[in-house]
């Protein structure tokens, strides 16, 4: 049966989303290799064609090429990181765990600057810097913002003792990091002297992405202890997304010495997943918190049915054991009084009978007491397994039962074809094994001169099949759904048991992990209980 | 109305043999009939010649029990079986629950509800109700 923990169980890394995203990450350097460019490659308008074919909006498209790619990836980096907050709230009101807004809302706060950046960039706010300055600049110090929020974020996260933690500090400090991002962008966009910041010359030909690159960098360790500290799946991908980052923000630094050139184009494209792989980790891990869920829920339903039915089962057998125990007892007092009465009077043979009928009464009593504390043995007794050798076993139970009334009577045959060992509980095999032959004994039909017991091995399905057969009075078709239920006896005449037999060998047959079967021969009975081998 | 003839439907042989004395000491004359239990009862009842006046019905008792027994003998009719051949039912039994008492007492053949043992006085009293 799965158990809570089994549930609980912390989600693995995930190495298949690792390894995808390290590959998408080599993918544009690979393509760079094979020969394919990724830039954008504007045609600029020129005196000559404008003067020739006047300004058609064509052209005018065309010449912003470099500026949409960057627009659309951008706008498609800040709508990751939009929806990434908004699940990760949804997370956090499933799980309570801090962590996810808070790394949702350090995504969203970087986004906002990315799309201040880019606002500046298409001049839908007021900007008097050229962008060849304000882009790769305000990129630059997007960069290192996102880098410092989520450190700040995942160290946020390692200080707070506890994960349950209130949303308010948080959204106070976003609301704060979104306005600070807001200022920064707005004084760079109408400032006059931006410094130089592409040297297509240099090696380092952007030298401001190396300041995001090294935050990046030192982001990698703070967020491995982090995933120490909380084993989930947003933080996994956090640290899977660092790639993305740091190789972006190489293709920055060492690359891109224009706007819109390949390894521009490649580090916009590489953010876009950067932000898509903490979006994808909160997906993930809501949807493992949502299986948790589900699989606790089943869990508890099918602890409650069992509990319902074990309720059920002690009120029945409450029921039963106060009237099977008082019968006896009240019948027995009864009797003897009569039997004293009846020596009083000189009717000694009277006297003998009812002396004789308390004695069976207060034997049967006898017999129901053992079969209720085998019952609790049965249910509580802790027994390990050991190596039992079944043709010597079975012997020694035919050897036991031989003292029943009518055994002798019995033509016993044996057909033990398996000859081996199997490792189980050797108590509650026994018992059940023991029952099975001693009721062919008891309820054997005496009115047939050829009755039999048939006790069979054999190896079925990786099972030893143990199969005991007899032609005795068999029980009652409509009766047959009740067979291994508390209390139940199938034959009015014989009233030898408790009716709690075949109830104790259901028992431990659960207990064995073994399945029992009933068959009705149309002689009598045949039972079939299968250990697992 | 005097009781002339009485079915024990009861599988317990010491209870048999005590509800047998109890009823010969209060009247030998009455013409004892047995079950062992609820389906034996039927086919006692379907071959006798005539209605016993009263049953003592035993409640737990193997493959068909008390409550079954009058389940089948009124076909489901709580209301009981054919007035003309109705006999009074006196439940017998060692068992002191409401459930049971109720479930008895919800058929209207059913005349009374007695713990064991059964006694002279209880016999007496069970036969107020032929």
């Amino acid at each position: 049966m799965t158990s809570i923990e089994d549930i609980n169980r912390y989600p693995d890394f995930p190495k298949k989303i690792m390894y995808a995203v390290f590959a998408v990450c080599a993918l544009p350097l690979t393509l760079n290799l094979l020969g394919v460019d990724f830039a954008s490659h504007a045609i600029s308008l020129t005196v000559e064609g404008v003067n020739k074919n006047g300004i058609r909006a064509d052209d005018l498209f065309h010449t912003l090429e470099g500026a949409s790619h960057h627009a659309l990836l951008e706008w498609s980096a800040v709508m990751t990181a939009f929806f990434t907050m908004l699940i990760a709230f949804a997370y956090y009101k499933i799980t309570d765990d801090i962590s996810a807004p808070i790394i949702g809302v350090a995504l969203f706060c970087s986004s906002i600057m990315d799309a201040f950046h880019v606002f500046a960039a298409l001049r839908l706010v007021d900007a008097t810097a050229p962008n060849t300055d304000l882009i790769p600049f305000t990129w630059a110090l997007s960069r290192s913002f996102n880098a410092i929020i989520m450190i700040v974020g995942a160290v946020l996260v390692l200080r707070m003792r506890a994960m349950k933690a209130t949303l308010k500090p948080v959204l106070g400090v976003s609301a704060v990091f979104g306005f600070i991002s807001y200022l920064l962008i707005i004084y760079a966009a109408n400032s006059e002297n931006l410094p130089q910041t592409q040297y297509p010359d240099a090696m380092i030909t952007r030298p401001f992405d190396v300041v995001p690159l090294i935050f990046f960098l030192i982001a990698v360790p703070i967020f491995l202890k982090l995933y120490k500290k909380k084993h989930n799946l947003l933080i996994a991908c956090v640290i899977i997304a660092l790639a993305p980052e740091i190789i972006l923000e190489a293709h920055m630094a060492f690359g891109s010495s224009h706007l819109f050139d390949n390894h521009f184009n490649i580090a916009h494209a590489l953010k876009v997943l950067a932000y898509l792989v903490p979006f994808l980790g909160l997906l993930l891990d809501y949807i493992h918190s949502y299986k948790v869920q589900k699989e606790t829920q089943m869990l508890l339903e099918d602890r409650e049915k069992n509990l319902e039915q074990e309720n059920d089962e002690l009120e029945e057998f409450a029921y039963r054991t106060s009237h099977d125990l008082r019968s006896p007892l009240v019948s027995s007092i009864t009797v003897l009084g009569v039997a004293k009465k009846m020596m009083e009077d000189g009717n000694i043979e009277r006297a003998s009978k009812s002396l004789e009928l308390a004695e069976g009464s207060l034997k049967r009593l006898e017999t129901l007491l053992q079969d209720i504390l085998e019952l609790t043995e049965t249910k509580n007794k802790e027994e390990d397994d050991q190596d039992i050798e079944v043709s010597s076993m079975l012997d020694g139970i035919l050897v036991k039962i031989g003292h029943l009334d009518g055994f002798s009577r019995l033509n016993v045959e044996k057909d033990f074809q398996f000859q081996g060992v199997i490792t189980t509980k050797s108590l509650r095999l026994r018992m059940a094994l023991e029952n099975f032959v001693s009721n062919a004994v008891k309820y054997q039909d005496h009115s047939k001169d050829d009755s039999y017991v048939r006790i069979k091995t054999y190896e079925q399905d990786n099972s030893c099949v143990f199969e005991v057969e007899d032609n005795g009075l068999g029980i009652p078709k409509d009766q047959q759904d009740k067979l291994f239920t508390m209390f139940n006896r199938f034959h009015p005449k014989a009233s030898f048991g408790s009716g709690l037999g075949l109830y104790l060998v259901k028992k431990s047959a659960d207990i064995l992990n073994a399945e029992i079967d009933f068959i009705d021969n149309g002689n009598g009975s045949t039972f079939k209980l299968s250990v697992p081998l | 109305m005097s009781m002339s003839c009485v079915l024990i439907v009861e599988d317990s042989e010491i209870d048999q043999f005590l509800h047998k004395s109890m009823i010969e000491d209060y009247n030998s004359d009455i013409e004892i009939l047995m079950a062992s239990d609820g389906q034996e009862a039927l086919e006692v009842l379907e071959a006798a010649d005539k209605v016993p006046d009263l049953i003592f019905l035993d409640i737990n008792m193997p493959r068909m029990n008390g409550h079954e027994f009058l389940e089948a003998y009124c076909g489901g009719n709580c209301e009981g079986p054919d007035p003309d051949k109705a006999a009074v039912v006196v439940m017998l039994t060692s068992s002191s629950q409401t459930r049971d008492k109720e479930k008895g007492e919800a058929y209207d053949c059913v005349k009374q509800y007695m713990q064991k043992p059964l006694t002279l006085e209880l016999v007496a009293e069970a036969s107020q109700h032929i």
